[in-house]
């Protein structure tokens, strides 16, 4: 149960954003992260960044549930700016060494990076506490539809896609179950060196592999039993219905890219 | 009375505290649990049963208050060491414990906890050999794979890889669920047979009839809250407090109320089949004697 709780988790506030459509919400994450590489001074990033205060706002999920989100990949964001800080030439030059130096430009371009780092991860953030895994997966099937012509078998992978974020909590919990049990045959999981932990996992991963194939077996036998059939045309308990605040919220992203590529010029 | 194996002190336990997803699991509870007994943890669903005895294991701790465990005193400052010790002297059946094999044989998979306690490969052989004659499983499939035994064997097996670390507490989690009858009488009876050469059994049960049949002492959860401690006689005897915690008693206890309703008098609340039989042979006697 402690493993409940993690990074992107959905959150249910029914907020304002909770009701949109989930093809607004997966249109709108990209579209983010597409213009994310638009802004390029201090204004267009303080416009996004905003933008994002006013989305978590409006989601009614705490901040602190986002900062968790970011907080693991802190190291990798912050080793991309250093490489970026260090081996960036133009601008003026402030510090140098061997091959190593720093330049203004090298400063700003690293900060920008951290924020477009931290941007990216945040909005994918906003889309998956307001939206639950089986509307992601509804949403990402209707948008994919026309792949189908191509005889892409969407829905097909859409089911897939929604059984694997389904199952995501489960195994978590699972792993922290067979853990627990493994702890409670006196393994130790924090000692010895990196070789030794890794020899470690073992008692952990093969029951896990055990499991969740049975569970995978069990699952395509009660799919097969309720009539499940690959590729026959299958119906929604809930469809997917393109409200008024979906144009708003449409109306706002043009808005927003329009004021971004004004401010760009500035 | 006997010293007490297993003290709650004011325990309370809370899921993912200060998130949105918190949950109180366990509140201000304060019991004991005395020494070779065998206690019966009951309580509907989500009452909080598994968090209680994972605290005793150590493998959560306390929120506030402590739990004494033989010479450990495990609060939320407990440390990890601490806790690696604790485990030599708590064994933990999990659910479906036949969940945590994976060794190629069955013999390296019971070996795997004494080794784990610091054991010489032979007296963890020497170990494994014991609990594994304890759970009578037949010599022959020591050296089969765990993942080709029968469902029934396989639960053995996994706790007897609890059992060879010989634990001085041991703690059983809904042992027989998905068990046929046979299998569930076999558990128990060793559950028994372990309590009385001097382990402490702790056993969560959802099974009323288990529970009479087994238990000297129960403690009743509800909604994380200690409302009973207690004899199985003195707790099937409070009807309302069973409604309460929403639990049903044994199936001979109810089948006695109900005669009970119809104007039947009991000496003695039957608690097991046994005991019904014995109690109706008594009533009918006195009938004849009338007659």
């Amino acid at each position: 149960m402690n493993s409940k709780v993690f990074f992107g988790l959905y959150v249910p506030t029914n907020s304002i954003l909770h009701r949109l459509d989930p093809r607004m919400k997966i249109i709108a994450c990209f579209w983010y992260v597409v213009i994310v590489f638009l802004a390029n001074n201090v204004l267009t990033n303080v416009l996004l960044g905003l933008f994002l205060l006013f989305l978590i706002w409006l989601s009614k999920v705490s901040l602190k549930m986002y900062w968790q989100g970011i907080k693991p990949l802190m190291w990798v964001i912050l080793l991309t700016a250093a490489v970026q800080l260090f081996f960036s030439t133009g601008g003026q030059p402030i510090w140098q060494w061997h091959f190593l130096n720093i330049t203004s430009l090298g400063i700003i371009q690293s900060i920008y990076l951290i924020f477009r780092f931290a941007f990216i991860i945040t909005i994918s953030t906003v889309l998956t506490v307001t939206t639950t895994t089986l509307q992601l997966a509804a949403g990402i099937e209707s948008l994919l539809k026309p792949l189908s012509y191509l005889k892409v078998p969407v829905s097909q992978l859409a089911m897939m896609l929604s059984i694997a974020l389904r199952f995501i909590p489960t195994i978590m919990d699972e792993i922290q179950t067979i853990m627990d049990a493994q702890r409670a045959r006196g393994m130790d999981f924090s000692a010895g060196n990196l070789f030794q932990r890794a020899k470690r996992l073992v008692p952990v991963m093969i029951p896990l592999f055990v499991s969740s194939f049975k569970r995978a077996d069990d699952l395509a036998l009660a799919m097969e039993a309720r009539g499940y059939q690959p590729g026959a045309p299958r119906t929604a308990y809930r469809q997917l219905r393109w409200h008024m605040n979906d144009n708003w919220a449409f109306l706002t992203y043009v808005v927003l890219t329009v004021a971004l590529i004004v401010l760009r010029q500035i | 009375m006997a010293q007490p194996a297993v003290v709650f002190k004011k325990v309370a336990y809370t899921y993912n505290a200060q998130t949105a997803f918190s949950f109180k699991a366990l509140q201000d509870i304060s019991a004991e649990i005395e020494k070779g007994s065998l206690t019966a943890i009951i309580g509907h669903t989500g009452s909080g049963k598994s968090t209680l005895t994972k605290l005793v294991d150590g493998l959560l701790l306390p929120d506030h208050g402590s739990i004494q465990v033989g010479n450990f005193n495990l609060t939320h400052e407990s440390g990890h060491d601490e806790l690696l010790k604790l485990h030599r002297e708590v064994g933990y059946v999990f659910q479906f414990p036949e969940k945590q094999l994976f060794s190629d044989t069955v013999l390296q998979d019971v070996e795997f906890g004494p080794l784990n306690l610091g054991k010489s490969a032979k007296e963890a052989k020497q170990m494994a050999l014991v609990a594994l004659d304890t759970i009578h499983l037949p010599a022959d499939l020591y050296d089969h794979s765990p993942f080709e035994l029968s469902g029934g064997q396989m639960r053995r097996v996994a706790i007897a890889g609890v059992l060879a670390m010989q634990p001085q507490i041991l703690i059983m989690d809904e042992p027989t669920a998905g068990l046929d009858p046979q299998g569930q009488t076999e558990i128990l009876e060793l559950a028994h047979s372990l309590h009385e050469q001097g382990t402490t059994v702790i056993l969560v049960s959802h099974q009323m009839d288990q529970v009479a049949r087994y238990a000297d002492t129960v403690l009743v959860l509800n909604h994380g809250q200690l409302v009973f401690t207690g004899t199985p006689r003195n707790l099937f005897s409070q009807l309302q407090l069973l409604k309460q915690a929403e639990l049903e008693p044994p199936l001979a206890t109810a089948f006695a109320q109900s005669m009970a309703d119809q104007g039947w008098h009991f000496d003695h609340l039957p608690l097991t089949v046994t005991d019904l039989g014995n109690e109706l042979v008594k009533q009918l006697q006195k009938e004849g004697q009338h007659e």
